[in-house]
């Protein structure tokens, strides 16, 4: 068994404890790893307790494992966040995955990890943790500790962005998150883009993250050339003037710019977070790209602030820990 | 002079201004559904805007006399076009000779009260998913296919302006199958094919003949084969067009108002069929509603700006 267990003690923190105020916990179940922390609800972005359990092969391709093995490494989680902070589990855990939620059946699908699908997740984790499970949607996760953390005032539209393997996003009013009717609010990566036939995982064809997904790009790169590297190697190339991988990112500003400004004209946000491997692109935030967004919407300015995430890597699980908090 | 008796619920005032014709109501919230006044003047807009402010503090005048009552503190206005929140500057608006300006600055100035204004849009569907057809839903859109196309968002009672005063313009967005958008041109845009006089064109360009889209309607019902292909062709893009508005705002109503909004065909199972083909999930719920305040609708959102500092879109 590949295990890796690692915790982090933020030891100037841990010994400032204030049990009056609130200590949040989250979790992020992602494809390749399962992290949870523990946060103080006035200051989300410093976790006090972080642990991260890196698991490899719980998703799909693992039929052995699956289901009630995830459970298990989830249940692993919480004990080993109880030890290193000695804290017992709270009433409630929030936790991030990557799949749409049926609001009214809380029954899971379109999850990378296969086994989730059609499973009552949160009635099955709140049984086996003996706590309560507040799930939700890992983009809607992230634009909720995006527009908490982000200093956005209570009534702006933050619209947050999740650009790595898949594309997809959350929408949070006034600090709540807007979760849709069927639970696919934010789902613009599967919006479709002309010309475009790649099918995507949904079962349509040219879907945004058939796109400029990270893979896709990846992909379209090794269409000019042949070759199969990463994107970070891409983007190296590129600095390097290297002609095949400036035509991917030209490729990424075109088709980005096209397929955000759809959302804009429908939701015309007052602030765009950019999280996901994708957001460390700086030319996702240069002039250029602003221009060619605003060919294709409603007004003859872009003035909507396009950023890159405030809190990088840990904004899923910060969200995740948020979903706890009562911001009435 | 007659006095009214004394509401429990503050009245609300509202205005629609309109191309042809400014009309005004005052209505109990607590009664959303009937007037107690309503009165209309001509805009008489080739005048220019000195006249149209004229003829608005005219109605507002007209609106004391005939309630017995003083204007209140705060008045909202319906209007086609969209004021920047930002610049605060007017503009898009058919009314043309309005653009550029600072007309609410200029209106509270000109009515001596607040002045909350509004895209007309933008009120059509406040009244819809407040006191209309979608009262029971939380997040609602409401699109106008009429002459143009546009709609608005209005989540648990409020509008949602947006940054730069575009939210819910669906109309701009580009369909794929129509070759995606152009700016200058606008061509593939929802508005040039959804709208009813790019129906009418379709049907034109078939039979050779200009006729009014609800004699289309009823040539279809009749079984005539050009009709029931515009027809056919609306549902196919129509789908093809509120699937990303479903696909990013996921609302729990859509009410269509306008012209095109009338046909029926938008709201049965065959079109919920091909939306469902372009949207993240395969068994879509969410409810297509028909308007059911009429003409009323603009002028009833409008009064409801009044009710809040939030509803300013």
């Amino acid at each position: 068994m590949k295990l890796r267990l690692t915790v982090k003690k933020a030891t100037k923190h841990s010994t400032y404890y204030n049990f009056s105020s609130t200590l949040l916990w989250g979790i992020n179940i992602s494809d390749t790893k399962i992290e949870g922390l523990i946060v103080d609800a006035n200051e989300p972005a410093k976790p006090l307790i972080f642990s991260n359990l890196a698991v490899d092969s719980f998703c799909a391709y693992d039929r052995l494992r699956g289901y009630e093995y995830t459970l298990g490494q989830i249940e692993l989680l919480v004990e080993h966040l109880e030890k290193a902070s000695n804290i017992p589990r709270p009433e409630k855990i929030g936790i991030a995955v990557p799949a749409v939620i049926d609001p009214l059946t809380g029954i899971l699908s379109y999850c990378n990890n296969l086994c989730f699908n059609d499973r009552p997740l949160k009635d099955d984790l709140s049984l086996l943790l003996k706590t309560e499970i507040i799930l939700a949607n890992d983009a809607n996760c992230f634009a909720l500790a995006e527009a908490t953390l982000g200093l956005v005032s209570k009534e702006q539209v933050v619209m947050g962005l999740i650009l790595e393997t898949g594309v997809g996003s959350g929408i949070v009013i006034g600090k709540r998150i807007v979760q849709g009717l069927h639970g696919i609010a934010g789902e613009w990566g599967h919006n479709t883009m002309q010309n475009e036939t790649t099918p995507c995982c949904c079962g349509k064809q040219g879907c945004n993250e058939t796109i400029f997904s990270k893979p896709a790009l990846e992909q379209f790169y090794e269409k000019i050339t042949g070759e199969e590297v990463s994107l970070q190697e891409i983007l190296r190339r590129a600095e390097k003037k290297d002609s095949a991988a400036l035509r991917t990112l030209e490729h990424l500003q075109d088709t980005f710019a096209k397929a955000i400004a759809v959302a804009i004209n429908l939701l015309d946000p007052n602030v765009i977070f950019i999280g996901g491997n994708l957001r460390t692109i700086n030319l996702l935030y240069e002039e250029k790209t602003r221009f060619k967004i605003s060919q294709n919407i409603f007004n003859k300015k872009l003035k909507t602030p396009i950023l890159p995430s405030l809190l990088g890597e840990s904004a899923i699980v910060v969200g995740a820990s948020l979903l706890c908090h009562d911001f009435s | 002079m007659r006095l009214m008796s004394h509401h429990k619920t503050p009245l609300l005032w509202g205005i629609d201004l309109g191309g042809t014709k400014i009309e005004g109501v005052i209505i109990d919230a607590s009664q959303p559904n009937k007037a107690i006044h309503r009165l209309r003047v001509p805009t008489e807009s080739l005048q220019g805007p000195r006249h149209i402010i004229g003829q608005l503090q005219l109605l507002v005048a007209q609106l004391e006399h005939a309630s017995g009552r003083r204007r209140p503190d705060k008045i909202g206005i319906g209007v086609p076009g969209v004021m920047d929140p930002s610049t605060r500057i007017f503009r898009d608006s058919n009314i043309v000779s309005l653009n550029g300006r600072f007309f609410q600055e200029e209106l509270s100035a000109a009515l001596e009260c607040e002045t909350v204004l509004a895209n007309d849009a933008n009120c059509f569907v406040l009244a819809e998913a407040v006191w209309g057809a979608a009262r029971s839903h939380r997040v609602v859109m409401g699109l106008i296919l009429g002459t143009g196309v546009g709609g608005g968002i209005v989540i648990n009672g409020h509008l949602i302006p947006g940054l730069h005063g575009i939210a819910g313009e669906w109309g701009n967005n580009a369909l794929c199958s129509e070759g995606g958008a152009c700016y200058e041109t606008k061509k593939g845009c929802n508005e040039r094919i959804l709208s009813g006089p790019a129906l009418e064109q379709f049907y034109k360009n078939i039979t050779g003949e200009k006729v009014a889209l609800p004699e289309i309607v009823s040539r279809a019902t009749a079984g005539e084969e050009a009709a029931l292909q515009t027809l056919k062709r609306l549902q196919e893009k129509f789908a093809e067009a509120i699937a990303p508005a479903i696909n990013i705002l996921d609302p729990d109503a859509i009410v269509i108002g306008g012209g095109v909004g009338n046909i029926d065909l938008l709201y049965e199972e065959s079109t919920r069929n091909k939306i469902s083909r372009y949207v993240f999930h395969n068994d879509i719920k969410t409810q297509f509603l028909k308007p059911v305040l009429g003409d009323s609708a603009g002028v009833f959102g409008a009064a409801m700006l009044g009710l809040d500092e939030g509803n300013n879109g």
